[in-house]
């Protein structure tokens, strides 16, 4: 069953067509990866999906629901979040912060001007429940700033997990990590897929075969192949495209 | 309503529009461009003035006043540009304008202490006192010689801006800083120079109007924000805004203090209408600029990229 | 924690002067200090509220003059009124009502602008907010039956009476100054409850990173509204302490001048401390006060002082105080 689909999406920077009617459809409880060469227009896509860019035509549906219109935040209540591919964290808040802020995101409104927040107890909770899954447990009262380039990128994902997402977009999780880190995010995210349908954009080839079910190449802003993994990769165009741009 | 008033009232309002575009020219500008925030462009608009007064009344000549106070208003410009400035175009914007804002204070007392807590009228010659008759018209012809010198400087900025190698820069640079550097353009001298000019246009607009109004302290710190209205309605960073907006809001403000009673007293009474009219004509402006926000965050002519 | 427990001690002991030199002050004869820290202590609510919308929020409002102005005229209306005639259900010494009135006004007016001044970001807010509030410094000079530009005198200050027996009277200098403290002391505890709430940390967050927010599925727009309604009417409330305190009101009162004074105020005192703006304004009257008698030119070396702050002095007093007993000092 399809959880996100686009239906001929498409968005114009001028002259250039960054996104060129490009219909993809995600399935529940897979990981399907989206690859393309630098400039292909994978992050325009994304930012797209995430409701940052609006598209100059075409629909995006959400469990057949039309979210084409919806602003950001309301995507990501109704159960689309993305990751970004800079860590974009609160700087000043600890690491724990971070994520119980993530989780209190979630918790429906936060018009509460008494009680004190750092001692909430269940915001802390599940915010240490992540840390501890993402084994950044350690690190939890450093000040984000402080952490390490592979920690911030757990940490980001820390917090779009804390948002409950039906759909997680990881854009270039991987994107400067030890070989050891990258291994273990590996691992995470395929436990992952039990509970979410993820959309991974990733330039180490070795982490998207590892965990990819079904694979889509984008060229140009235009979808020159989707479908299962194993297809995909063997198909012709994909290869001279994808491996003649030198990535 | 008596057709020569409203022609009158338009020619005061057009004289409003232009000293406004002249204040505002140099604001947008220097934002555009060097993304500063410069609540000191008022005191070079006073410093103008006073500069102006007194060299008239040194030398006996408006024209060498006029001209002596254009040649200082660059020099204190550059130097306030590289003493002070220049260290703030890496501040955020709330540091410029609390910088700015000292510089105001000292600006305004440093007058204080030269010409006295008094103003200075400026004595206009005569070949500026007269006034030309078109018909019932009447006008002062140095209300003419505002508008012509101002639409001159208008022109000119259009010029540079546009026709103009330099004016490629500050358009490229407007858009793009970066692009300047690896230009290989020397990035200070242009700042300097674009805040000199700034400067200079806002001095102008001071000494302009001081014959009318005369010079006095802190006569910049009000229609400041009035150019910064005139701004945020254009689009920050465009002049074409600027002079656009300056216009508009010349026009609206002259006429909603001339004939917001007569208007008023189409459907109240004349006593309330003369209660009522100040009070809304003094915050028509205001109410425009949030209509037009409301419309366009960025204003009417928003600079293209950031 | 050492320097949090200076910090506290620091804010305590401050606290503490503030309550006992201008009683000691009057003791030796000397009134007029009440007086001056009646004023410090007004203007530090209204630089605390400020602190609220720049520190925690991070937006620079630069009009927060116009709710001082506000605040102020809805003391100086109703008595205007109760003295010369005329618009009874305005008219009225009652300090309640100038209360409800300065509260509903600032909050109506910080609604509308808030609005319109949210929807934008960074130096646009800035002379938005600045904009808005010399609207409201132009209407006031307007309005001719209120004086117009010199402004209206409160022949009597407010009445606060319940059921008939005044509670407070505030016409006594000492009690006066001593509601002043008070509601000095209770804006500081709101205002640091409110910082550590929920709703203090989705506007924390917004300040360091708005995109993360929204991405987080957080509209920051109402969190932010809400923080500057509840600004404006704290600043509101202190204008009614001001009418007050000065026994006039005055268009003055509102000028961009006066805004950027608050700005300096929390510059100085420094932008990360509850207790910043309270330092700040303190210094500031004081040495208003200094240089004023000293000489009539004191605006400059004010304007060379607000320059070095700003140039040189990063982090304000308190960033002085706690870098010198941490041992560092910036390069």
């Amino acid at each position: 069953m399809s959880v996100l689909q686009t239906n001929n999406l498409t968005k114009r920077f001028g002259g250039v067509v960054a996104t060129d009617a490009v219909s993809l459809s995600l399935e529940q409880g897979k990981v399907h990866a989206l690859i393309g060469p630098n400039g292909a227009g994978k992050t325009t896509f994304i930012a797209q999906l995430a409701g940052q860019l609006m598209p100059d035509a075409g629909q995006i549906l959400l469990n057949a629901k039309d979210i084409t219109k919806l602003s950001e935040p309301e995507r990501v209540r109704a159960g689309l979040t993305r990751t970004f591919q800079i860590s974009s964290l609160f700087s000043d808040f600890s690491v724990l912060e971070n994520v119980a802020f993530s989780v209190q995101a979630r918790t429906g409104h936060s018009y509460r001007f008494w009680s004190k927040v750092a001692s909430n107890a269940r915001l802390n909770a599940t915010a240490a429940d992540l840390l501890e899954l993402l084994g950044l447990s350690e690190k939890s009262q450093e000040k984000a700033a402080a952490l390490s380039h592979g920690e911030q990128r757990q940490l980001e994902i820390a917090m779009a997990l804390a948002t409950e997402p039906k759909v997680l977009m990881l854009d270039e999780p991987m994107a400067g990590m030890g070989s050891e880190e990258t291994q273990r995010l590996i691992e995470l995210l395929g436990k992952l897929k039990s509970e979410t349908t993820l959309l991974l954009v990733e330039h180490d080839m070795d982490a998207v075969f590892a965990l990819a079910d079904d694979l889509s190449v984008l060229v140009n802003g235009a979808l020159i192949a989707s479908g299962p993994a194993a297809e995909v990769r063997t198909h012709p165009e994909v290869i001279s495209a994808y491996l003649d741009s030198g990535t | 309503m008596d057709f020569t008033l409203v022609l009158t009232q338009a020619i005061n309002g057009l004289q409003l529009g232009i000293l406004l575009f002249l204040l505002s020219a140099g604001l947008t500008l220097t934002f555009g461009i060097m993304d500063l925030i410069n609540l000191a462009h008022a005191s070079f608009y006073m410093l103008g003035a006073f500069i102006c007064a007194a060299g008239t009344l040194y030398f006996d000549s408006f024209f060498i006043g006029v001209a002596i106070a254009i040649v200082i208003t660059a020099v204190l410009a550059l130097a306030v540009e590289k003493l002070v400035i220049a260290h703030l175009y890496v501040r955020d914007h709330l540091d410029q304008l609390l910088a700015t804002f000292g510089l105001i204070l000292i600006a305004d007392t440093g007058v204080h202490l030269i010409w006295g807590p008094a103003g200075l009228a400026i004595p206009l010659p005569p070949v500026l006192q007269g006034q030309i008759s078109f018909g019932e018209l009447v006008v002062p012809v140095y209300r003419l010689v505002i508008i012509a010198v101002g639409l001159l400087m208008a022109a000119g900025l259009y010029w540079l801006v546009n026709k103009t190698r330099a004016g490629m820069l500050i358009r490229a640079g407007a858009s793009n800083r970066q692009m300047l550097s690896s230009l290989g353009i020397n990035v200070q001298v242009l700042f300097s120079a674009v805040f000199v000019i700034g400067a200079v246009l806002a001095g102008l607009g001071g000494l302009l109007i001081a014959p009318i109004t005369e010079a006095s302290i802190g006569m910049g710190n009000d229609i400041i924000i009035t150019a910064f209205v005139v701004i945020i309605i254009g689009g920050i960073g465009s002049i074409k805004g600027a002079f656009v907006a300056a216009l508009i809001i010349g026009f609206i403000d002259t006429f909603g203090r001339a004939f917001l009673d007569t208007l008023f007293a189409f459907f109240m009474s004349v006593e309330s209408a003369e209660t009522a009219a100040p009070a809304v004509s003094a915050i028509l402006v205001y109410v425009l600029m949030a209509l037009i926000l409301v419309w366009r965050p960025q204003g009417l002519f928003p600079p293209k990229l950031r | 924690m050492r320097s949090q427990i200076f910090h506290k001690f620091g804010a305590a002991l401050l606290l503490l002067t503030l309550l006992i030199v201008p009683f000691v002050m009057s003791y030796f004869g000397k009134t007029f200090w009440l007086d001056i820290f009646t004023r410090l202590i007004i203007l530090s609510i209204a630089a605390s509220s400020l602190s609220l919308l720049l520190s925690v929020a991070g937006l620079a409002s630069f009009g927060h003059a116009a709710y001082i102005g506000l605040g102020a005229y809805a003391v100086g209306i109703p008595v205007y009124f109760e003295t010369y005639g005329g618009n009874d259900f305005l008219a009225g010494y009652n300090g309640w009502w100038h209360l409800l009135l300065a509260v509903s006004v600032c909050a109506l007016f910080a609604l509308v602008t808030g609005a319109i001044s949210l929807r934008t970001r960074g130096v646009h807010f800035i002379m938005i907010t600045m904009a808005f509030s010399q609207m409201i410094f132009y209407l006031l000079v307007s309005l001719e039956e209120f004086g117009g530009d010199d402004g209206l005198s409160v022949d009597l200050r407010s009445e606060f009476a319940l059921l008939d027996t005044v509670v407070l009277d505030i016409e006594e200098p000492w009690i006066f100054y001593l509601l002043c403290y008070v509601l000095l002391l209770l804006v500081l505890f709101v205002i640091s409850r409110i910082t550590h709430s929920h709703f203090g940390r989705v506007l924390n967050a917004a300040r360091q990173n708005e995109q993360r927010v929204r991405a987080l599925g957080v509209n920051p727009y109402g969190y932010r509204l809400f923080a500057f309604v509840l600004a404006g009417v704290i600043a509101g409330l202190s204008g009614v302490l001001y009418a007050n305190y000065a026994y006039f009101v005055s268009p003055g009162m509102v000028e961009w001048t006066r805004s950027g004074e608050l700005m300096f105020m929390i510059i100085l005192g420094g932008v990360t401390s509850l207790f910043g703006p309270l330092i700040g304004a303190t210094c500031f009257v004081l040495l208003e006060y200094f240089l004023s008698r000293w000489t009539i030119f004191w605006h400059l070396p004010f304007g060379l002082l607000l320059l070095g702050v700003v140039l040189f002095g990063r982090g304000g007093i308190v960033g002085l105080l706690t870098r010198r007993r941490r041992g560092e000092l910036e390069p």
